[in-house]
């Protein structure tokens, strides 16, 4: 409802009357209010790590907001200058630390498209498999903190749960947990273990169960639901042109996914269905996302299907020190946060001259003020969360 | 209308937290109890000898030029199958346990280990030496003092 002036607000006021987005300068004029400048972190719980936020607000409205970041910033581009090649790829680890396997794919796609590396098939059929368990663990990552920043804490218990069996799947196939550093120029590190095939597919079968418990507690919650619909929304034209990508566009009715829409590694020959809901707001996001690791247990299923059956080498022979030609690459990947690409300069020598990394986080991050304004300072925690941003990827 | 006086939908969530009330926990309680991690786990990394007790390294320096984080020091003396390490500093606390060193050595003379607990006060004790690296690292794992 729009306010014209000071009457009318305040007989509406008057009657209690739930007045909606009023009309700032209205507000201005009316009380002779000014903006109040708040800052929000960088130590905030809900900003998943140093994400700095100036809000601007006029009541419990935002009328703007700045993004400030830089405090995770580590010079990882810049390093990348004075490593080799193979030993940028733990640096790479470090970007988003909660999909590190997902980082490193984007990594290694790139190098081997440079150096026109030829990689084994059943190395690419690993690789889909670790990117996609770090998916499904992402995402468990995102829901569990997104829902304890909402006021959900339960759903974080269950969640850490599921993501530590598949943490244990990591240690198993990696040797780590965390920063997993498995994938490896021309292939990954090593075959995957005895009865890693076994124990992937115990996870398989109990992971749509587990989906259940999270859906009865928050799909049809009120409380969830009065908190996510129709808040932070953002149209589809608006989120592409600021770059918006990954399950964040997919929730305003893109249907936009590399693994899709520019197959790379065996993508093409998985079948699995891409996750797009219209609804534009927090709610659709986190439908995306659900069915999204859904849609992603059902690739491991196929993968581990097709490992069982073929097994062969899982590497291609390149020396560790290697000398790429003079040229320049871009290859991007859909990690679970969005698109992932890295554009990588080659100057013939056994380093690259340059190394830029499209970060899925930074470029969404560009968005979040555009889904806030006007919205209540509760909901910018409700926006942040389904972003999904990792500051070590957006600082680098 | 009904379901929404009745709150099915937070009643629904209420019932699963019931039935996981009365399942035993999963929470391992670090440190009374530990997990012993898999055999490819990434700990700290331990130098391996002959079954004489000589050293198995032949001081050829490519695990020094392959790490990431330039953490190893190796210099060696003697030449041909005499060559050994003299000097042999790996500094954990810049180390970034990417195995990379174990991967490359030609003749398997450095290994993974399942210890984990390099939470330290003093940085110089992470700094391993050759004689500190031969040790077993078992003895250093936190036990819980009742």
């Amino acid at each position: 409802m729009a306010v014209k002036d000071e009457k009318q607000f305040k007989e509406l006021f008057a009657k209690g009357t739930s007045l909606g987005k009023v009309e700032e300068d209205v507000m201005r004029e009316a009380f002779k209010t000014q903006d109040l400048w708040v800052n929000m972190g960088p130590q905030h719980p809900s900003t998943h790590g140093v994400l700095r936020l100036i809000l601007a607000l006029q009541g419990e409205r935002i009328v703007d907001m700045e993004v400030v970041i830089g405090y995770l910033h580590r010079g990882t581009e810049k390093l990348g200058e004075f490593k080799t090649y193979h030993q940028f790829i733990p640096l790479t680890d470090r970007l988003d630390y909660i999909a590190a396997n997902a980082m490193n794919h984007g990594y290694v796609v790139a190098v081997e498209k440079l150096a026109e590396i030829e990689v084994p098939e059943r190395a690419e059929y690993i690789r889909v498999l670790m990117a996609e368990l770090s998916r499904i663990s992402s995402h468990l990552l995102w829901l569990a903190t997104h829902a304890l920043d909402i006021g959900a804490m339960t759903v974080f218990l269950y969640c850490f749960r599921e993501r530590e069996m598949i943490l244990d799947l990591f240690e198993m196939a990696t040797g780590g947990r965390l920063t997993t550093t498995y994938f490896r120029i021309g292939g990954v590190a090593d075959d995957l273990p005895e009865g890693f095939i076994d124990k992937c597919k115990e996870f398989c079968e109990i992971f749509p169960e587990r989906v259940k418990d999270y859906d009865d507690l928050l799909y049809k919650n009120r409380i969830w639901l009065s908190r996510t619909v129709n808040i932070a929304k953002i149209s589809a034209e608006k989120g592409l042109s600021l770059g918006l990508s990954g399950p964040s566009i997919r929730g305003s009715g893109v249907n936009w996914d590399l693994r899709r829409s520019n197959p790379y590694s065996v993508y093409d020959k998985l079948d699995f269905e891409v996750a797009v809901f219209d609804g534009c707001d927090v709610y659709a996001r986190y439908l995306v996302r659900r069915k999204e690791m859904l849609e992603s247990c059902k690739i491991v299923k196929q993968c581990l299907e097709w490992l069982e059956k073929n097994p062969g080498p899982v590497r291609a022979k390149v020396p560790k020190v290697f000398k790429p030609p003079v040229g320049e690459v871009y290859a991007a990947v859909e990690a679970p946060k969005g698109e992932l690409g890295y554009y990588i300069v080659s100057d013939g020598s056994t380093r690259p001259y340059r190394i830029k990394i499209r970060a899925p986080s930074f470029a969404n991050l560009m968005s979040l003020p555009e889904m806030c304004k006007g919205h209540l300072v509760a909901d910018v925690i409700a926006a942040i969360g389904s972003i999904d941003i990792v500051l070590g990827e957006v600082d680098r | 209308m009904i379901a929404k006086a009745f709150m099915t939908d937070l009643m629904q969530g209420l019932q699963r937290t019931l039935k996981y009330f009365f399942s035993k926990p999963v929470t391992v309680q670090y440190p009374k109890e530990k997990l012993t991690p898999f055999p490819r786990f990434r700990g700290f990394i331990r130098l391996v000898v002959n079954e004489d007790g000589s050293h198995k390294c032949i001081a050829c320096g490519q695990c020094a030029r392959v790490c990431p984080a330039g953490c190893i020091t190796v210099k060696g003396e003697g030449k041909g199958k005499e060559r050994h390490p003299v000097v042999f500093d790996i500094n954990f606390g810049r180390c970034i346990y990417c195995a990379y060193c174990v991967e490359i050595c030609p003749v398997d003379a450095l290994e993974t280990t399942g210890f984990y607990e390099g939470a330290e006060y003093d940085l110089d004790w992470l700094d391993f030496d050759i004689n500190k690296l031969l040790e077993d690292y078992k003895k250093w794992e936190r036990t819980f003092k009742k």
